[in-house]
């Protein structure tokens, strides 16, 4: 009876569903191509092909490159995702490499529910070899008139991301394969992937 | 899957227990019949596993099992998590092996094993790990009371590891090296359960990032004597 018991504990626990995890305002992986540079991404400015997708580190895991001083992409429009903003600020969190460059980030925001939106920006300088890069993102109405965050206290808010804008500034490049914009603190850690635990 | 060759494990040394016991209520009923307890040497006994176990002429020992290991933090993984994927899985693996007993306690033999590992992604297939290992193996064992064995082993080898990232394979060969005590136990005739837990260092560049695919590994299987 005691083996009968322990067994189906143990199945239980083994098949047990896993949580599903809270959605990112913005998250891109890169791996999907079309036309050479990744679906949904357009080149707004900066020299003809100066924008592409690229193998790696491993082939197949792609990224985007940009290349040339002021060449900006921007992102397909994101999915409504539930938000935190405390403080007037995102934060990004890229997987990337640069050689003598820097890249601006610029997040568009709109609450669907009131239509107030807000732009989020910063800037970052990954290391010459892919590694985690993460820089705060912060909007620009946020100190005038508490902007999409409601000012200092924060709130939450279904967001809708507009647009996600990458422009280099230097005359080196840089390659991007994954890119999160998450609350402050949210970004790092994968969420648990789909699916039962046996 | 842990948990169930745990399970397994419990479930299959409660019965060699049972056996044990069956084996010495046997010879408890004869010596009662007979009265004559000490009619046989202290150190033999009628189960033919023993006697080919102890039989000088019985050189192949054959085996095969399951195995689970717990990953070490790498490079590689680092690399992946930084693209979303998520912590590396336990790594499962089958392991076969063939050996020749030189002497009573020394056996020297082959092994091969395959090995499993995957990182799941919130949006894309899950990353995988497959890896084949060939394996020269030296094996030290001593027989307690005629029945359970206790050993070492200390093997060295190499691997072909195969990963696997959005539908495109990097294969990549590696050193291998195994160390680590193990023990078997007789369930009937000459079929043996196999108990092993490993160590194994086994680091490669994988892409061009250091990954630490060894770390300790626990085996269940079976071994038979031929």
């Amino acid at each position: 009876m005691m083996r009968v018991i322990a067994f189906t504990l143990l199945g239980v626990l083994a098949c047990r569903e896993l949580p599903d995890g809270p959605e990112r305002v913005f998250e891109e992986s890169f791996e999907d191509r079309c036309d050479g540079v990744p679906c949904g991404w357009s080149q707004s400015a900066g020299p003809d092909a100066a924008v592409r997708s690229v193998e790696t580190f491993h082939p197949g895991e792609h990224g985007i490159e940009l290349r040339g001083d002021g060449t900006t992409v921007l992102s397909p429009m994101g999915e409504v995702a539930p938000a935190v903003l405390m403080f007037g600020s995102l934060e990004a969190n890229l997987s990337a490499r640069c050689t003598d460059a820097s890249l601006a980030i610029e997040v568009g925001l709109i609450d669907d529910a009131t239509g107030i939106s807000d732009t989020f920006r910063g800037r970052v300088s990954p290391p010459g070899d892919f590694a985690r890069s993460i820089t705060a993102l912060i909007g620009d109405r946020a100190l005038v008139d508490g902007g999409l965050s409601g000012g200092i206290g924060g709130g939450a808010f279904e967001v809708r991301v507009n647009t996600v804008l990458l422009r280099l500034e230097g005359d080196g490049e840089c390659v991007v394969d994954h890119l999160i914009i998450d609350d402050v603190n949210a970004s790092v850690g994968p969420r648990p992937g789909p699916g039962a635990g046996c | 899957m842990l948990h169930w060759l745990i399970a397994f494990g419990l479930a299959v040394g409660s019965g060699v227990v049972y056996a044990d016991d069956a084996n010495a209520d046997d010879a408890n009923a004869d010596d009662a019949t007979t009265g004559d307890a000490n009619t046989d040497p202290p150190h033999r006994s009628a189960d033919e596993g023993t006697e080919i176990v102890e039989d000088a002429d019985t050189h192949w020992l054959l085996g095969l099992g399951l195995l689970i290991g717990t990953p070490l933090e790498n490079d590689f993984d680092r690399a992946l998590a930084t693209r979303a994927y998520g912590d590396p899985s336990p790594t499962y693996g089958a392991d076969l092996g063939a050996l020749y007993r030189v002497t009573r306690g020394f056996s020297v033999g082959l092994r091969t094993a395959v090995r499993h590992r995957y990182w799941l992604h919130y949006n894309q297939p899950a990353a995988t790990l497959f890896s084949v290992d060939l394996l020269a193996n030296l094996d030290l064992r001593h027989t307690f009371r005629h029945r359970a064995q206790i050993g070492f082993q200390l093997a060295g080898g190499f691997a072909v590891v195969s990963t696997r990232l959005g539908g495109e394979s990097v294969r990549d060969l590696g050193g291998r090296v195994q160390l680590g005590p193990l023990a078997t136990f007789p369930i009937v005739g000459t079929l043996r359960i196999l108990v092993r837990i490993a160590y194994d260092f086994h680091r490669l560049s994988i892409v061009g990032e250091t990954a630490d695919l060894g770390g300790a590994t626990f085996l269940l299987g079976f071994e038979v004597r031929e």
